[in-house]
């Protein structure tokens, strides 16, 4: 069954959905939001975009498998704990960019973002792959 | 020393595989290199413990009771251990008996994220950390259990998923409450302080509320119904991880969190659980001895194994909770290779029903010395990994003068050998009567390689060597076990500030 | 305001056993997500109730304990909220495979891997 209204709403909903949940994701550190949210909005668009065009789809959105979003998003995650290790602080020890470059950057940007990142990954993949689970039967 | 790679190197994997999952070989060579590393580094923490008895690690650089701790004592690093060598043993086991179906729905990955969970839930020293990883490993064994999606798969995976969850809500629900009651997680924190609380009912209910949460998972006496209708659904590949590790894990938490933190609670929960764990025993060995699956007999067998585990954690003697540490480890190998053999015998001759099986002494000698070996190390005959620690057990009991439970664990022994000699009969001593040989002549014998008794041959050894250094391995366990009721060391090395360095003497009243 | 909460949680958790106990797949999974729910609650109520209090200290002015609400029961029930959300997704695909199966909703059908003695 396609729908036209639907199609053409999803059209326009798709990028400012995954927008506003990389908005999400971006705010995350310190006010309300972050990769858990953010990632549920970004596989709230997919499945919209799977309701509207066949949930088969959604890989060829995706570029890939959603297994490789997931095995993405939790190598990201871990990578961002392990840079701890390299300037000798226990695992997840959060690292600043401003705090190490203290002057010359002013961003505060650092490991929690990458972490947050890979449980946006991470979502996206888990939520996409059931959904076209549960699609396929 | 780092303890974290424990957690990390089989996540790495888990995502690498994940990334390759079209691939196979690749997905079969990441996990199995996965695997061999982190019991390398499993054994690089064993030795590490010899020398500085117990580890922690602050993650995130949070100290004590505000962040996650991670803790190896001991008893953590024999069950990481085991937990990676049972996973070893049975990662070649998969490896030679392919199965499609379950490994493209991503077998590899799933099993590395559940070596994960395991291994969280042994070296965490924080009680929402274990409701984690406990989630970990469920979301993981769910995954596993129903991936093939047969019928029986699917109603033991409902079973399991019911009982499992209910059981995890229990866990939130007296986590949360012990944390409003003390306002702190940290398991060597929360032994300070109920310590010096431990009058309050309260406390009691919520340790009860914990224990029943444990039970579920370790399939105990009136919880157990998920076990024998869920454990021989799956393929043996999965089969052998869950019979040999799972009901541990319950174990485990109970001897950390209800030994370990709410240590002298009243005599007559004590005299309960005992009461309970005999239950747990005779009711698990007469399941066994009716049933005609081979599978079925190995599941009801753990029932019963899983009451000598409570048995101990309930004597409350040092020498007791030895014998428990001890039977967790050996029981672990014993169980995963019995059921790696009934996985042998149902490749090479298509069934698991002991009725249509027989003969395979003639057949196969190897497969029925290796099925004999580990037969004897379960029953416990002298010299075998089972002797040791059910004489320790018999040694607890008698020193506690319990004489009804030193009855009933050498009539459960007894017991434990009928059903073993019931297989052994049935399946590898006695021909097929004449019409069932007709029948099973149909059913084409599979080509198997040699191959196949190497990861039933590895937990035999295991078995074999716990058995031939009994008193080393004696010594660790009641080591280990003196870390669980002197708990001094434990905390003043996790409580490690100037603010906690206080004198825990006043707690070893025991 | 605690024994309006108490009650609520006490209602919803007889709520989900009840469910629990019916004999459909699907209410069984509703009554566990309700159940899941409860705890949740439990858990966040377990810290000190405050109203309309930030979790997260500013520039570290704080008087008292009870001027702030508990940030840690606000952590841990997001990650009970997490995990109960993978669990309920993972049973929903269980009882759609289930179903497709085993042709049945009916709990008391289930009995083929009941042992039989």
């Amino acid at each position: 069954m396609r729908s036209i209204v639907l199609i053409s709403i999803t059209r326009l909903m798709m990028p400012l959905l995954l927008m506003v949940s990389i908005f999400l994701l971006l705010r995350g550190h310190d006010a309300p939001g972050g990769g858990f949210i953010g990632g549920l909005m970004a596989s709230a668009a997919f499945c919209l975009y799977g309701l509207a065009f066949g949930f088969q789809r959604i890989k060829s959105v995706l570029h890939t498998d959603p297994r490789v979003v997931l095995g993405v998003g939790l190598l990201t995650s871990l990578c961002s704990g392990f840079l701890a290790y390299v300037i000798g602080k226990p695992f997840l020890t959060a690292i600043w960019l401003d705090e190490i470059f203290s002057g010359m950057i002013n961003i505060h940007v650092g490991t929690p973002l990458f972490f947050d990142i890979g449980v946006y990954l991470v979502v996206v993949g888990m939520v996409t792959g059931i959904v076209i689970a549960h699609a396929e039967d | 020393m780092l303890i974290t790679p424990l957690i990390c190197i089989p996540l790495l994997g888990a995502a690498v595989t994940l990334i390759f999952y079209k691939e196979k070989n690749i997905q079969q060579w990441i996990s199995s290199i996965t695997i061999a590393v982190h019991l390398f580094y499993a054994f690089a923490i064993f030795n590490m413990v010899q020398v500085q008895n117990i580890l922690v690690e602050y993650l995130g650089g949070w100290a004590a009771p505000v962040g996650i701790t991670l803790v190896v004592d001991k008893l953590s690093a024999l069950m990481v251990i085991m937990t990676s060598i049972v996973m070893l043993a049975v990662n070649i086991y998969s490896r030679l008996a392919t199965d499609a179906k379950l490994e493209s729905q991503g077998y590899f990955p799933v099993v590395l994220a559940l070596l994960a969970g395991l291994s969280g839930t042994f070296v965490t020293g924080d009680l929402f950390n274990l409701y984690v990883w406990f989630e970990v490993i469920l979301m993981s064994s769910f995954v596993l259990l129903s991936v093939k999606g047969s019928r029986e798969q699917l109603e033991g995976g409902i079973k399991y998923v019911a009982l499992n969850l209910f059981s995890s809500v229990i866990f939130l629900c007296a986590a949360g409450l012990i944390y409003g009651l003390f306002g702190t997680l940290n398991l060597a924190d929360l032994s300070v302080k109920v310590a010096e609380n431990i009058e309050d009912p309260r406390v009691h209910t919520f340790a009860l509320m914990l224990w029943i949460a444990f039970a579920i998972k370790a399939a105990i006496f009136p919880f157990y119904s998920w076990l024998p209708s869920s454990y021989h659904t799956p393929p043996i590949a999965v089969g052998a991880i869950f019979a040999g590790l799972l009901t541990k894990v319950g174990i485990y938490s109970m001897i950390r969190v209800f030994l370990f933190v709410f240590n002298p609670l009243p005599d007559w929960i004590y005299t309960l659980l005992i009461v309970i764990s005999l239950i747990t025993m005779v009711s698990g060995v007469l399941g066994a001895y009716v049933q005609t699956d081979f599978r079925r007999i190995l599941a009801f067998s753990s029932v019963s194994q899983v009451g000598f585990m409570m048995l101990g954690i309930s004597l409350r003697t040092d020498w007791a909770l030895a014998a428990t540490i001890l039977f967790i480890f050996h029981h672990a190998f014993v169980k995963s290779g019995l059921f790696i053999t009934a996985g042998i015998c149902e490749y090479a001759y298509g069934t698991f029903d002991i009725r249509k099986l027989g003969g395979v002494l003639e057949k196969d000698v190897f497969i029925s010395i290796i099925f004999f070996m580990l037969g004897l190390c379960l029953v416990g005959v002298p010299f075998s990994s089972g002797f040791l620690v059910k004489i320790l057990l018999i040694k607890a009991a008698i020193e506690t003068s319990s004489w009804v439970s030193t009855g009933v664990i050498i009539m459960v022994s007894f017991m434990t050998l009928l059903y073993t000699v019931k297989i052994w009969t049935e399946v590898f001593w006695n021909a097929l009567p004449d019409e069932e040989e007709l029948k099973a002549e149909k059913i084409k014998e599979r080509e198997m390689s040699s191959m196949m008794y190497i990861p039933a041959a590895i937990l035999l050894l295991a078995g074999i060597i716990i058995g031939l250094n009994s008193n080393y391995f004696a010594e660790y366990g009641r080591e280990a076990a003196k870390n669980i009721y002197y708990k001094s060391d434990y905390i003043n090395s996790v409580l490690d500030t100037s603010k906690y360095k206080k004198d825990y003497n006043f707690l070893e009243a025991k | 305001m605690e024994l309006l909460f108490a009650l609520m949680i006490g209602v919803l958790f007889s709520l989900g056993l009840y469910m629990m106990l019916r004999r459909s797949i699907v209410k069984l999974i509703i009554g566990i997500s309700l159940i899941g729910n409860a705890g949740n609650l439990l858990v966040f109520f377990a810290g000190n109730m405050v109203r309309g209090k930030p979790p997260i200290l500013k520039d570290n002015l704080v008087s008292d304990i009870y001027s702030l609400s508990d940030p840690l029961t606000q952590s841990l029930i997001l990650t009970a909220i997490v995990i109960s959300f993978g669990v309920t997704s993972f049973g929903a695909v269980l009882i759609n495979k289930a179903y497709d199966v085993l042709n049945t909703d009916d709990v008391d059908t289930l009995t083929e891997t009941d042992s039989s003695c």
